[in-house]
């Protein structure tokens, strides 16, 4: 068991550029800390660093109340799960998960019995004999795990280690991962893009943006109260829209749609001036007396949901390209919208009862509450009190 | 699909090459297995009687037995000693930054860009003043310094194909440098490290150049010995064939045993970039 603390670390190559920028984290003892963010965000550089197998610019890192900086890897006492499992293939599934130990020097009766305990407990008794070639990628990801456990470390670090593995056998291991986790209760940080993952599998969340921290939440403040439009946009699927509003008073006007403002909120500062406004597409609802009359466009039955798109008269942010390092590349999504400006795409999920159609107007609603505000320029959340 | 036409060309051109390559082998074996009388002309019929009489001449020769004894003796041990060296070297500069590798492994391919006649009378100069001219250890020695460069940039190469996260989840499991080396690395490039020796020990084997400058007096090698047949007994032409037969024959098995790996670590390179 252990404290993982973060301290103003940066990783910076030696062409100047950082990889990972003045991050500080603190993981409790025993907790599930899971690093979230699109690829290049530096989460797979920090996890390496703290494992010691990348070198750290500037900063501390310290497990319990040692600093780790310069300690070699096999010093830290810490357990590693890679994306691509990284077994020993000249090795069988037996020694792959023995080495830990008798590198270690573990007395052999123990060894055998942690190695019996943890093949047992992930299901690879009949597997012991063979090699990682002669396994399936679920199987050899079990064998990962289970060379990880044996050792019982004080910490564990993840790198993705579900992206290599088909959809269905992920969402089961993502369930064995949250078994386990309740199981161990060993420190963990575990490294994703994926944001279901992260959330289901997460006591906290932290959320990585070109190298920095955009937030460190619990999953669920992540959705309720993201602290920027950037986590906004990157937590949630489908995506919360976002389109230019303007504040009038105690209103805010989006295109032809006026939305009065909750209670919670003051934006008398913003009185007259255009911000971001955000709706998840949950938070919608139908509505008989809804602020929304829309014309639908597109509705995607899905059974137990139907996802309905119509184009708001608003011009349209996108997440990801306000704050952090400003990219100037038209992508797929940017083409597609070309030509289409002052007219943004909006997405509602609505159950599956609805009775939605293409073509014909529906009157849809938002609890005030539900509504997420934004400064244009920095992308902050702001408002809220 | 690739049509017929295509595979008939392919195979003709492969043919001639083969041609080219075998007639000087077949001749070898066919004068080699000829009788006396029939080899004397050096060009016997492809169909004259095959005999053995030509090896038993050369087998009745001490100094072609030693020779050969020599050869495998300084062989085996400058490829053991090659092996020791480059493995460890190509492992560390595979898979470790460190200032100064890009030197490292320049000054070592340099080693291979002189000519050997260009530096043989250095060396003689040296292995003088050292005592190891016509000595075995010397040319041990020798064949170590002259077969470190390819046996260092091949294992390199097998070494550098290894993922580097199976390297990292040794150090994670509380290995270190020389634990995982052993126990993870060197296992993996096993192929390899047969293919470097044979590399290695067929260079030493068939070696001329240093053989006949910096020994040749009390320490022959094969190669030395059956120049003996052309200075001094006026080119036998049979015995000679014969004796070539025999220093080719350990190399021909060795080949064809190892030739999957061999292709393998002879096309490095070429796989991954």
């Amino acid at each position: 068991m252990a404290r993982i603390s973060i301290e103003g670390v940066t990783k910076r190559y030696s062409d100047g550029s950082a990889a990972v920028d003045n991050v500080s984290i603190e993981v409790a003892d025993g907790e599930f800390l899971v690093l979230v963010g699109p690829s290049g965000c530096g989460k797979s550089t920090l996890l390496r660093m703290i494992a010691g197998l990348e070198d750290i610019t500037s900063g501390a890192i310290r497990v319990d109340d040692r600093i780790v900086n310069d300690l070699p890897p096999k010093d830290r006492d810490i357990a590693m799960i890679f994306q691509t499992y990284a077994l020993f293939p000249h090795m069988t599934v037996e020694k792959n998960l023995r080495y830990g130990l008798k590198v270690r020097g573990t007395p052999k009766a123990e060894a055998d019995a942690r190695v019996q305990k943890a093949a047992k407990t992930l299901g690879l008794l009949p597997l012991m004999n063979r090699r990682p070639g002669q396994l399936s990628g679920g199987q050899r990801q079990r064998v990962a795990i289970g060379r990880a456990l044996v050792r019982e470390p004080s910490v564990f670090l993840m790198d993705e280690p579900l992206a290599n593995l088909d959809t269905k056998l992920r969402v089961h291991m993502r369930t064995e991962f949250a078994r386990l986790r309740e199981q161990l209760r060993t420190t963990t940080v575990y490294v994703t893009h994926d944001q279901v993952e992260a959330m289901t599998l997460g006591h906290r969340v932290c959320v990585l943006r070109d190298g920095v921290v955009q937030q460190i939440d619990t999953p669920d403040q992540l959705f309720a109260r993201p602290k920027n439009m950037f986590v906004a946009g990157f937590i949630g699927s489908p995506e919360m829209n976002f389109a230019k509003a303007k504040v009038v008073g105690r209103t805010v006007t989006l295109g032809s749609h006026a939305v009065g403002l909750p209670d919670d909120v003051d934006l008398a500062r913003h009185d007259g001036r255009e911000i971001v406004l955000g709706i998840r597409p949950s938070d919608f609802y139908e509505r008989a007396d809804g602020q929304f009359m829309v014309d639908v466009e597109l509705v995607e039955r899905l059974g137990s949901e139907n996802i309905v798109v119509f184009p708001v008269a608003a011009e349209s942010v996108r997440a990801d390209r306000i704050g952090g390092r400003a990219s100037a590349v038209v992508d797929d999504e940017e083409a597609l919208q070309a030509g289409q400006a002052g007219r943004t795409p909006f997405t509602a999920r609505l159950d599956g009862t609805a009775k939605a159609r293409a073509g014909v107007p529906l009157r849809l609603g938002v609890a005030p509450e539900a509504l997420h505000f934004f400064d244009p320029q920095t992308g902050l959340s702001i408002g809220r009190r | 699909m690739k049509s017929r036409g295509s595979n008939l060309v392919r195979f003709l051109v492969l043919l001639v090459f083969c041609a080219i390559w075998a007639l000087p082998l077949l001749y070898i074996l066919r004068v080699a297995f000829a009788a006396p009388l029939d080899a004397a002309s050096g060009a016997p019929s492809p169909f004259a009687a095959l005999s053995l009489e030509n090896f038993r001449t050369v087998l009745a020769n001490p100094e072609m037995i030693r020779a050969l004894g020599n050869s495998l003796v300084i062989g085996v041990v400058s490829t053991l000693l090659v092996l020791a060296i480059a493995t460890p070297a190509a492992f560390v500069c595979a898979t470790r930054e460190f200032r100064g590798r890009e030197m490292i492994e320049g000054w070592i391919l340099s080693t291979r860009m002189l000519p050997a006649f260009v530096v043989i009378l250095p060396y003689f100069m040296l292995f003088r003043t050292a005592h190891l001219l016509d000595t075995m250890l010397g040319l041990v020695i020798m064949h170590v310094i002259v077969s470190l460069a390819l046996a260092f940039f091949m294992l390199r190469s097998f070494f550098a194909e290894l993922p580097r996260e199976v390297l990292e989840a040794s150090y994670m499991e509380g290995a270190g440098s020389y634990r995982t080396f052993a126990s993870v690395a060197l296992p993996q490039v096993r192929g390899g490290l047969i293919a470097t020796g044979i590399m290695v020990f067929i260079f030493s084997w068939n070696e001329l150049a240093f053989a006949f400058t910096l020994a040749g007096g009390a320490v022959k090698t094969g190669p030395v010995a059956i120049l003996g047949f052309m200075a001094f007994q006026n080119v036998q032409i049979a015995p000679l064939m014969a004796a070539a037969s025999i220093l080719i024959a350990p190399i021909a098995i060795l080949l064809i045993l190892a030739q999957k790996g061999l292709i393998r670590g002879l096309s490095f390179g070429a796989v991954k970039a």
